[in-house]
């Protein structure tokens, strides 16, 4: 019996690469912004690429930013790059925004921090984890702004762009947050995404 | 910082192709087996080039890139011929996760922003094919280097990042095909100005070559053509040098 996987479907994100990855893995892909079809799921992904602004604005438009508050509790949550960061309190982004606000913290740009070139697009190494996987496995990384969660605790795991540690993943209860795309990761990606489902 | 390998497929019609100074078809292979290839011996990224807008207005896009995007789990970026917000939209529906525009951003820069504002900065890398005209001179030609823009190469550069794009893939004109090295100057004059992550493409045939960019530059990609559709180097003697 194939798992049911939810992918919240508001307008933005890669959508055919996630969906893709997750069929490839051998779940049952649902795509939608329907509560009840999303209900059918254990897992709920909240991809994204793009702008905070547009991301926070178009979840409320279609009621799927209460559904993420309400449904935190019933089911498992991963929040994917810009997925991630609007789990967060609020953003930096064009101007300030508030965001999910289901992790306490702000969301930043590199350009404030150093002056290099931005976004950080490349293969970057994790650091400061526990996930089973070998030391020089990188992730595919593809932003300009990072997450500062305030409880250091909700770490799962950082990263670095021109010597600076940020963090690159969050874990909150049944909440995970990563700001890498693991389904871009290549193989290792894949597998680190259903790992991430599965355990 | 480390950089990233990228393989840079230009398909015309079901092949890919090949040429020198962005001259010349030579075919060398068939595009779908030449990615999955690339993929599973570890490539970072891809970049097809649609030589002759041939994939877009039949919906063997669609198709082409469903197919890859179902099989190559790293991020793709499609180009050639993309001119308006709609091309940008059936290429990222299609399963690109970036796209390529070159010729178009000089005769329409107001097109930057449309993408940029509804996509955001990260889903356009601007392409420049810059040709030496003189010591520490570039000019830009567009459309594969047959027609003259008046532009400087740097002074594009600049503004391309003031307008926003997210990326730069600069192509050396004059090393392009010719696997002779990279055109170094030229990468670190446009590593001075850009203030967004830079590709660099054209001109390796062999590992020193590689060395020698990393050595005397930094770029965050490199985009490889030659020397992997004639399995001249292998992609993983290119990474451990990228990375």
């Amino acid at each position: 019996m194939k798992k049911n996987i939810g992918v919240i479907d508001y307008g933005l994100g890669n959508i055919l690469s996630i969906c893709g990855a997750l069929e490839y893995l051998g779940y049952n892909v649902i795509f939608s912004n329907d509560r009840s079809s999303l209900n059918k799921c254990e897992t709920i992904i909240l991809p994204g690429v793009g702008a905070f602004p547009k991301g926070i604005n178009n979840l409320k438009k279609i009621g799927m930013d209460n559904y993420l508050r309400d449904e935190l509790s019933e089911r498992k949550l991963i929040g994917i790059c810009l997925g991630m960061q609007l789990l967060f309190s609020k953003s930096y982004e064009f101007g300030e925004h508030d965001g999910l606000g289901l992790i306490e913290g702000d969301v930043k740009s590199f350009k404030n921090l150093i002056d290099e070139r931005v976004p950080n697009i490349g293969w970057r190494k994790l650091i400061n984890h526990n996930y089973k996987i070998e030391k020089n496995t990188k992730f595919y990384f593809v932003h300009s702004f990072y997450v500062c969660p305030n409880n250091p605790n909700y770490i799962s795991a950082s990263s670095k762009f021109h010597n600076k540690t940020f963090t690159a993943a969050i874990k909150k209860d049944n909440m995970y947050g990563f700001q890498f795309h693991p389904e871009k990761s290549g193989e290792i990606g894949l597998e680190f995404l259903k790992s991430t489902i599965d355990n | 910082m480390k950089t990233r390998s990228i393989a840079r497929v230009d398909i015309k019609n079901e092949y890919v192709i090949k040429g020198i100074h962005l001259e010349g078809l030579r075919k060398v292979g068939n595009p779908k087996d030449l990615i999955q290839k690339y993929y599973k011996e570890g490539i970072k990224e891809i970049m097809i080039m649609d030589c002759v807008a041939s994939l877009y207005g039949r919906n063997s896009l669609f198709d082409f890139l469903k197919e890859i995007s179902n099989e190559c789990f790293v991020p793709i970026t499609i180009g050639g011929g993309l001119k308006t917000i709609n091309d940008v939209e059936f290429a990222l529906h299609s399963g690109a996760d970036k796209v390529y525009i070159n010729s178009e951003l000089v005769r329409n820069p107001s097109v930057i922003s449309e993408i940029i504002k509804m996509y955001g900065s990260q889903v356009l890398v601007a392409g420049i094919d810059a040709k030496k005209i003189s010591e520490s001179n570039w000019k830009v030609l567009i459309e594969s280097g047959r027609e003259e823009t008046g532009l400087d190469a740097l002074d594009w550069v600049a503004k391309l990042c003031e307008f926003g794009v997210g990326e730069i893939a600069i192509t050396s004109i004059d090393s392009e095909g010719c696997k002779n090295g990279f055109d170094i100057e030229l990468i670190n004059k446009v590593s001075q100005i850009s203030s967004v992550p830079i590709i660099v493409s054209g001109g390796c045939g062999n590992l020193t070559h590689i060395k020698d960019l990393i050595e005397k530059t930094y770029v965050e990609g490199v985009a490889f053509a030659s020397v992997l559709h004639y399995n001249i180097l292998n992609i993983s003697d290119i990474n451990k040098e990228l990375e």
